[in-house]
């Protein structure tokens, strides 16, 4: 893996004081592995606490509703923190996960540590992701009929209209953060 | 035949051919589903005629879980003796965004959400 950063995708660089709402949780990826749970409750907390943010579905006329809400988040936190429960295999094993209520979209920031060999991985299967037909790829991985990598992500682009945005960086010797971004808009088209 | 988590139920009810879900099913790989792929596979090989996957009372199912679903359906394609019927609930959003997905492995595959 090559020293510095690497961005792939629409990486967000949020502007602080943009948002209506910020939370940020710091997990432990020891902990989410060893009672894989806890991936599903922190993904349902936040989705749960985020939801209160959108009217019930008959209000719900210029807004996705709050029942859509909190389904569509608990899903793509819960994929997000999953792979953090997965993959984190440096001496750093926190993560962070960040949700910023914005004015057009609710962006999700879910961070952990990898050793350099698999920060190298990543950053080619996010490649091959993000250089493909989204719809095309999809119906391939689960034709290979393996542990798709890359299938949450490509749930999350064809099924939620999500944009994601990826960045690689190096914090110390065989430790690079990985960050992945999930932009859900959440004004009803 | 049941499978049984703490978040989830899993029937397998022979006199319908249908596999019924319910709870939350979000298991770490394929490993942690093999159970869930092998009660399909016998009902599968059961089956005379048609199949049911009933996911109405299944409130999530991660992406893994998809993945074991998909396969599934794929499995069923390549035998081509059952007809798959999938019933799903809309108001659940990963049935009303994902299920349709399993047409594009299979397009015999019958998703019924209502």
């Amino acid at each position: 893996m090559a020293e510095g950063t690497t961005i792939l995708g629409n990486w967000n660089e949020a502007p602080a004081g943009a948002e209506q709402s910020i939370s940020v949780l710091g997990l432990d990826a020891v902990d989410l592995s060893q009672n894989w749970r806890r991936c599903s409750l922190s993904a349902d907390f936040l989705a749960r606490y985020y939801s209160y943010y959108f009217p019930y579905r008959e209000k719900a006329t210029d807004r996705i509703s709050r029942d859509a809400a909190e389904n569509t988040i608990s899903y793509i936190l819960n994929e997000l923190i999953e792979n953090t429960a997965k993959y984190s295999d440096a001496t750093d094993s926190g993560v962070e996960v960040a949700v910023r209520l914005r004015e057009n979209d609710v962006l999700f920031q879910v961070s952990n540590h990898v050793t350099a060999k698999r920060a190298a991985e990543f950053t080619r299967l996010v490649s091959d992701l993000l250089g493909g037909n989204p719809e095309e790829l999809y119906v391939a991985q689960l034709e290979k009929n393996t542990d798709s990598s890359g299938l949450g992500y490509l749930t999350m682009i064809n099924d939620y209209g999500v944009s994601l945005g990826f960045m690689v960086k190096k914090k110390a010797d065989d430790v690079f953060t990985v960050s992945v971004q999930a932009s859900m808009k959440w004004k009803e088209a | 035949m049941e499978l049984r988590g703490e978040d989830y139920v899993i029937t397998y009810v022979e006199s319908r051919n249908a596999v019924e879900f319910f709870g939350t099913l979000r298991l770490r790989d394929s490993a942690d589903y093999r159970s869930l792929t092998e009660m399909l596979e016998t009902a599968l090989r059961d089956a005379k005629g048609s199949m049911v996957m009933d996911f109405r009372n299944l409130q999530f199912l991660n992406s893994a879980g998809i993945n074991t679903i998909s396969r599934f359906v794929i499995t069923a394609r390549t035998a081509n003796t059952t007809q798959l019927r999938v019933l799903g609930n809309p108001e659940i959003s990963w049935q009303q965004k994902s299920l349709g997905n399993l047409q594009k492995l299979w397009a015999k595959v019958s998703i019924e959400i209502h």
